[in-house]
């Protein structure tokens, strides 16, 4: 026992590859820990007894027993050795219970070359040959590394009785007796396949985590309170092009790091997190290696140490450049449209969309509408004037259809302060404005465009009434002839003397009567027709102004013999138009219909009734007006361009061409469609249609 | 009594040529349209006739030609408006002893009438001798 204790007390060669088995893995410490003890035991045993031991084996019995003992008691660490001829003399418990032989089937009986393959003692071969020249197989390389790699660590395979292997770490030494001659072997092996195990997982969790690292866009970083810093992968570099080994050398700190400009709010941040809850969050601006500025987000934590100084701060760098240019850019745009907003030529509202209140005019609505920005902000757009149902149309688009939206009204009637009255446009859109839904209002002052279509209108108007004059001078004719020859009749009676019988003075007065207000009605037309009308919209029913215009041409084309059929729908719902605008359109349409049919009978052809049909009625939610006449029709290629200004089929003198131009500027402005159906030589039909309006 | 037929589309002129001829002494029978004007002559056989000369359907100047044919002593006076010379003048070319312009005046009747008169006497004179 005397040998065990000094063994212990000083470090036999045999012991340091164990205590550094020992130190890689503290997993192992403690399985190791007993097996530690029986080891030192073992491996001073083993040296010392085993030189002396097997000199004097056949003359200490005794000693047997013992060495037995000790090398049983190394239960996990497979102990073997054999004598100079590499046959197994020593096989302990912990051999028999790694590789499950017993040692009465080995001692005496085998070499440790059956625990080796083939294809490891090879290799092991080809090592010590590139490393010292000599060429040995089989059972000799087992020497040859002992001899020439002495209390070296190996590792490799063993294999079971049952030709299962597991991992071992091993050192084989040669036994030595007197005279320095190699006496045997002894191979101390330890089963390592726990070890590899729990290496294989640390592996595994480390690459997992190194994984995790590389992927998440974040950079992982642990840094201190005077700035220096560590990152864990190499995605600062990508970012700053400074490489994390800069940092880790402390060559680099984070105050390298960090815009100037930056430094001070940041550094506030830090300050702050001090004072409350540890944790921050900042964005400011590094700037690279190339000079490149870089948006950082940082979410960090101060963590203290057991004497309450900080011990580090630890979080996640996030690149957050592009969010940061793209809020750059809307930024920009919206300066952008600001200007254009506040430069504008036309006013421009923005108008809340729930409580439709004014919520910013530019300086052109304030010029054009004479109040001042903060009389125009808060109240409501409707105080300068109709918009007629913008809000509501605008709010029959769908949500996701919502920003894409875009309603125009015309022909409204605004009022600049002081109540003068214009006439406007109206464009409104959604917008997002200071992130509350709202909608743009863009007003164009059309008074002027109005007045120049009215005058053309009008001017139109006056060419239709010249050419009418012939036709209106016989109509008027007649009641002023019928009063005319009663007059004349009282006056011969009187001028004779003669008696006029009551029945026929009362005759006469009432005729006279009558044809006074034919001349009246007659005027009366005239003068609505010529009049210049009011630009803004009115609910019209069709009828009238179809009533108006066969009342008008009635006459005069029942002389010429062409009649005049008209069909009326009987209540039918208003259109939103301008009376005089459509009497205007139904009487060009009518005086076109005359037209063609002039040009069939300018050609001669006789063939049945000349009539001109207008007709009203609904259809698909519109209201329908047709006018069709039996003239000379149209080809294709006319119809294509009889809306076009100065386009005519008269002879020269006879029209400008500009009729059904102008009829249909007025259509299309009270949002009616055109539709032509024309056949040559059997007529044409102009077909009307309007939007309802049921408010 | 003698006989005289207007036609005229205008019911209240054919009214007043009714008091006004009737008070010269006319037997006076009207008519609205040339057609029905021409089916009154042929039974009535007047020795004037008044026509107006624009009317729908069938005009003055064809219930002119069409009297004439039937009987080409009879005297017919057109009734014409304001700017109607073209049509006056093709009246006369038509044989009418003459036309009268709406607004009618008595003295214009009276000498269309007076004309017509003339014409007829002369021709019952050269027959009868």
């Amino acid at each position: 026992m005397e040998a065990i204790d000094q063994s212990v007390s000083q470090f036999s060669p045999y012991e340091k590859p164990y205590l550094n088995i020992i130190e890689e893995n503290e997993l192992l410490r403690k399985e190791i820990q007993v097996a530690r003890e029986a080891a030192d035991i073992t491996a001073n045993l083993v040296v010392k007894q085993f030189e002396e031991t097997e000199k004097i084996l056949h003359r200490f019995q005794v000693a047997s027993a013992q060495r037995k003992a000790v090398l049983d008691s190394a239960a996990d660490i497979s102990i073997i050795a054999t004598n100079k001829k590499g046959v197994i003399s020593v096989f302990n418990t912990g051999a028999e219970k790694l590789l499950r032989y017993s040692a009465e089937e080995l001692i005496g009986k085998a070499t440790p070359q059956i625990f080796h393959l083939d294809s490891e003692l090879e290799m092991l071969s080809k090592k010590l040959y590139s490393k010292y020249g000599s060429m040995v197989e089989g059972l000799d390389v087992l020497f040859e590394y002992a001899t020439r790699e002495e209390s070296e660590q190996i590792e490799c395979m063993y294999i079971r009785k049952d030709g299962s292997q597991f991992p071992v770490r091993m050192i084989i030494n040669t036994l030595r007796e007197p005279y320095d001659d190699i006496g045997g072997l002894l191979c101390i092996a330890m089963d390592v396949t726990e070890k590899k195990r729990s290496e294989k997982a640390l592996k595994e969790s480390e690459r997992k985590y190194r994984l995790l690292m590389r992927n998440i866009p974040n950079i992982v970083y642990r840094g201190n309170i005077d700035g220096s810093i560590d990152f864990f992968d190499d995605k600062i570099e990508k970012i700053t092009g400074y490489s994390k080994e800069d940092f880790l050398s402390r060559k680099k700190k984070w105050f390298d790091l960090v815009y100037k400009e930056d430094l001070e709010m940041a550094k506030e941040k830090f300050r702050e997190a001090l004072k409350t809850d540890n944790a921050y969050i900042r964005e400011y601006r590094m700037q690279a290696k190339d000079g490149k500025i870089v948006w950082i987000q940082e979410g960090s934590q101060i963590i203290y140490g057991e004497n309450g100084e900080v011990e580090f701060i630890t979080g996640a760098f996030l690149d957050i450049t592009e969010r940061k240019l793209a809020e750059q850019a809307s930024h920009e745009s919206e300066e952008k449209y600001r200007s254009l907003f506040d430069s504008g030529p036309t006013p421009i509202f923005v108008i809340d969309r729930d409580t439709k209140k004014i919520l910013d005019a530019n300086p052109m609505a304030q010029e054009t509408y004479g109040y001042s920005k903060q009389d125009l902000i808060g109240r409501p757009i409707t105080d300068l004037g109709p918009v007629d149902d913008v809000y509501t149309d605008l709010d029959t688009y769908d949500e996701k259809d919502w920003p894409k939206a875009c309603v125009v009204k015309s022909n409204i009637r605004h009022y600049k302060k002081g109540n003068k009255p214009f006439y406007v446009r109206v464009t409104a859109c959604p917008i997002s404005y200071k992130n509350r839904d709202s909608i743009i209002l863009a007003i164009t002052d059309i008074t002027e465009t109005l007045e120049k279509d009215a005058q053309l209108l009008q001017a139109s108007k006056m060419t239709t009434l010249g050419e009418m004059s012939a036709g209106i001078a016989h109509e008027l004719n007649q009641p002023l002839n019928t009063i005319k020859m009663g007059n004349e009749y009282i006056k011969m009676m009187i001028d004779k003397g003669a008696h006029i019988p009551e029945k026929e003075l009362l005759k006469v007065s009432s005729h006279v009567s009558e044809q006074v207000d034919r001349a009246a009605e007659i005027i009366n037309r005239l003068r609505d027709f010529g009049r210049k009308p009011d630009l803004a919209f009115e609910k019209v029913d069709i009828n009238n102004p179809v009533r108006a215009v066969s009342s008008i041409v009635n006459q005069q084309l029942a002389l010429q013999n062409i009649k005049v059929r008209v069909k009326l729908e009987k209540n039918l719902p208003p259109v939103l138009a301008n009376n005089n605008h459509l009497e205007q359109v139904i009487f060009n349409l009518v005086a076109n219909a005359r037209d063609a049919i002039y040009q069939k009978k300018g050609e001669g052809s006789q063939a049945g009734e000349d009539v001109i049909t207008i007709c009203t009625f609904t259809e698909n939610d519109r209201v329908v007006i047709t006018v069709s006449d039996t003239g000379i029709g149209m080809s294709d290629d006319i119809k294509d361009k009889i809306f076009e200004p100065f386009y005519t089929t008269k002879e020269v003198g006879e029209g400008m061409g500009l009729g059904l131009y102008i009829t249909y500027g007025i259509v299309k402005n009270y949002n009616g469609e055109f539709e032509i159906q024309s056949e040559e030589g059997r007529g044409s039909t102009f077909k009307l249609t309007f939007p309802y309006d049921l408010q | 009594m003698e006989k005289i037929l207007v036609i005229d589309d205008e019911k209240p002129t054919l009214s007043m040529f009714g008091l006004f001829l009737g008070a010269y002494g006319y037997e006076v029978f009207t008519a609205e349209n040339g057609l029905e004007g021409i089916e009154l002559f042929k039974k009535e056989r007047p020795p004037i006739v008044l026509t107006d000369i624009k009317m729908p359907g069938m005009d003055g100047l064809t219930v002119l030609k069409e009297i004439k044919k039937i009987d080409p002593k009879t005297e017919v006076i057109v009734i014409t408006g304001h700017g109607d010379m073209e049509l006056a003048k093709q009246a006369l070319d038509s044989d009418a002893i003459g036309f009268i312009n709406k607004p009618i005046k008595k003295e214009a009747l009276d000498e269309a009438l007076n004309k017509a008169w003339e014409r007829l006497n002369l021709q019952k004179t050269n027959s009868e001798a």
